[in-house]
């Protein structure tokens, strides 16, 4: 009997087990019980009584009292640092270096995104503003700071080279180069062998024609607005060498330009990099239509009056084709139209 | 099953109802807001183009329907504008100012000298076909013999029709149905003038060994003979487009050659395609050709008008500027030129033009004239569009 009992025990433990993982049976309720006991007195219901504990299987003995599971305490949440800043507070020690926005510590009703429905969210909780990068840690007196403290390692101005004018004189090329520090295994970043060279193409001594070709051998590199041409080399695995690439390819550009082959004078009038007005068929249109008007001209030698109408046509369309259209060229191109044709 | 069928019956005869309630609401309203504002009034120039001068501008001016039955019974009007001459009952066109300008020199220039090339530019909407509709009402009434390309592009969009080899110019292709059709509308603007002139060929033009126009013939015949004789027809044009420059440079008729849509001609593509089904470039085309001849300064008494249009490219942003549209080869066809723009219009164009939709009734609910005038951006062809609804 205690045998049978104790497997009974040991059977109705796992089915317990079993039906609490499956939940069909509630943790807190009772299947064997004499009397009204909970859990915990289950145990001991088992062990002490001697009669037959009755299975309530349809759970009408006891039911137990719904129980609120107890709230988890709120985490307490200081106010933001913010309310407790003083006015005249040194902020680049508030926030020293580069750091993600945080709303409890930057003191400004900052704003950002959209919110159809009223005024776009403010700092805090606001995703939006830690996307995007701050400057915080650089404000003037942050930098002055910086640059105080880096005084002391640095070399007076050199003479002579107070504006960027004087500067650019006496240094016509820029070389940037960029060196990388980085806690790494290895000191060595191959970005670091990249050069590039910067230069003012009208310091070059040239003239139109080794002009025209230098433009057409460097091709985009040379921007027409600042007219600076920049050579970037990094064929080369190190820095020297990719520097002495560089004034290698810029020598020999410039000589290369200058050199004049005899398969350059099969240059056509498509070919020109710039419209002129005598190559092109507009000449002697326009020749014809003066000699239509007035047939006593001598073409040759035009007369003073038609000589500065037609040069001034001649100026307005090459003006219209080299510097593109745009209100200024187009009025100065009908102006001159009719000035020679009525 | 009848109640299904009942239940969305009743809720159909319920609405009709409350609409009628809300729309009988606006129209009180419109009719209150219309009594306060009165509605406004076109100005309007009885004149014809002739006597158009800057005062005129801003007012509106109507073609005539005897001149919309005759000289452009067979088209030569954009179609949008053709549909409004119906909608408003009247073909009116505002006077604008480039108009007035472009009308000023063709009233000025010198017939004895070759004739000045026009060019008409502008962004899209702005009035181009228009003012060439109103150019060519001017040219009717000073007695031009008019040669008017509606729109170039509509020779080079059908690939369905077919190019054939040209027997004349080795090389070139005809569009030979393209070219009796432009005959058919040419003499159908020109007949009564081109008898008054009694204008002849200047020499024997042989077609076949048994088909010839004799020398001296009436140009009648021979645009006739185009009509008839299709396979010719672009031969015609050509010869047509010859013998009316020798004609006016001997002073026997004026001639104005208005092309609308000019750059197609330089574009390095079109639809059509050859027998062999090779594409065909438009500059292949003898019409092309032909009126590459027309608008060359070796000829005097008359004069070119023509427009650029943005739409002649595939550019995802073109520019309106003649430059630009025509490239270097199309202006060098054309130069030395006169450039007009058609810009957007006035501040007092604009009100004009609404003056003129409120008189005909195309805006019923006048106002918002700010809001018409910021959405439109003072661009007549989408102001008239924004007016629609109103």
């Amino acid at each position: 009997m205690l045998h049978l009992n104790r497997s009974l025990d040991v059977c109705n433990k796992v089915l317990y087990q079993q039906l609490t993982k499956l939940r069909f049976i509630s943790t807190t309720a009772c299947i064997f019980t004499n009397g009204p006991s909970t859990g915990s007195k289950n145990e001991q219901s088992f062990n002490d009584d001697d009669e037959f504990r009755v299975l309530d299987l349809k759970r009408i003995q006891q039911k137990q009292p719904f129980q609120r599971r107890p709230m988890r305490p709120k985490a307490v949440v200081p106010p933001p640092r913010t309310q407790k800043m003083a006015e005249d507070q040194v902020w680049s020690d508030v926030w020293p270096g580069p750091r993600t926005f945080h709303p409890a510590v930057v003191p400004l009703p900052v704003r950002q995104g959209r919110n159809r429905h009223g005024p776009s969210p403010d700092k805090f909780g606001n995703a939006e503003l830690m996307k995007i990068p701050n400057f915080l840690h650089l404000t003037p007196p942050a930098i002055k700071k910086h640059c105080d403290a880096l005084k002391k390692f640095c070399t007076p101005w050199p003479a002579g080279l107070e504006t960027d004018e004087k500067c650019e004189q006496h240094f016509p090329i820029d070389v940037i180069t960029t060196d990388y520090c980085h806690s790494s295994p290895t000191i060595r970043d191959p970005l670091a062998r990249i050069v590039t060279m910067r230069f003012k193409l009208g310091r070059l001594p040239m003239d139109r024609h080794s002009r025209d070709k230098f433009l057409r051998l460097v091709r985009d590199r040379h921007d027409v607005d600042t007219d600076t041409v920049t050579i970037v080399t990094d064929r080369c695995p190190l820095k020297t060498q990719n520097y002495q690439y560089a004034h290698y390819l810029l020598t020999a550009l410039f000589h290369e330009s200058w050199n004049f082959e005899e398969w350059e004078k099969e240059k056509l009038e498509t070919d020109m990099e710039y419209y002129d007005w005598d190559l092109n068929p507009s000449k002697s249109k326009v020749v014809k239509i003066v000699k239509a008007i007035d047939p006593s001209v001598d073409e040759e030698n035009l007369p003073e009056e038609w000589k500065s109408k037609v040069d001034n046509y001649r100026e307005a369309l090459t003006q219209l084709f080299n510097k593109g259209e745009n209100t200024d060229t187009l009025q100065n191109y009908k102006d001159a139209s009719l000035k020679l044709l009525f | 099953m009848p109640t299904l069928i009942l239940r969305p019956l009743k809720k159909i005869w319920a609405l009709p109802t409350q609409m009628r309630l809300f729309s009988s609401e606006a129209t009180a309203a419109a009719v209150a807001n219309n009594v306060q504002r009165k509605r406004a009034v076109a100005l309007r120039t009885p004149a014809d183009p002739l006597s158009h001068t800057e005062k005129d501008i801003g007012h509106s001016y109507t073609i005539p329907e005897s001149i919309l039955s005759s000289f452009f019974s067979l088209g030569g009007i954009p179609k949008t504008y053709a549909e409004n001459i119906k909608t408003f009952n009247e073909a009116a066109i505002m006077i604008r100012p480039h108009t007035i300008e472009l009308l000023n020199y063709l009233r000025k220039a010198n017939y004895a000298h070759p004739p000045i090339r026009y060019v008409l530019y502008g962004k899209p909407g702005c009035g181009k076909t228009m003012t060439i509709t109103h150019v060519l009402h001017f040219a009717h009434l000073s007695g031009f013999i008019v040669a008017h390309i509606p729109w170039v592009w509509n020779w080079y969009r059908r690939s369905r029709i077919q190019a054939v080899s040209s027997e004349s110019k080795p090389g070139l292709v005809n569009l030979p149905i393209e070219a009796m059709t432009w005959l058919k509308y040419f003499l159908s603007q020109n007949e009564e003038i081109i008898i008054k002139s009694n204008l002849r060929t200047s020499k024997e033009y042989v077609w076949s060994p048994r088909e010839t126009t004799p020398a001296d013939s009436p140009l009648i015949e021979l645009i006739q003979h185009g009509i008839g004789r299709v396979k010719y027809a672009c031969d015609v044009v050509d010869v047509l487009i010859d013998e009316l420059k020798l004609n006016s440079t001997n002073n026997r008729c004026k001639m104005m050659i208005v092309i609308d849509g000019f750059n197609a001609f330089f574009l390095p593509f079109s639809n059509l395609k050859k027998e062999d089904k090779s594409r065909v470039i438009p500059d292949q085309v003898t019409l092309a050709q032909t009126f590459f001849k027309a608008v060359q300064p070796d000829w005097c008494n008359g004069a070119v008008v023509v427009t650029v249009d943005q739409f002649n490219t595939r550019d995802e942003q073109p520019q309106e500027t003649p430059l630009y549209l025509l490239k270097k080869r199309g202006l060098e066809v054309i130069d030395p030129f006169i450039p007009i723009e058609v810009p957007y219009l006035s501040t007092y164009e604009f009100h004009c033009l609404l003056d003129y939709y409120e008189d005909r009734l195309w805006i019923q609910r006048p106002g918002a004239r700010e809001e018409l005038e910021f959405l439109s951006v003072k661009n007549p062809y989408e102001l008239f569009k924004l007016c629609a609804p109103l």
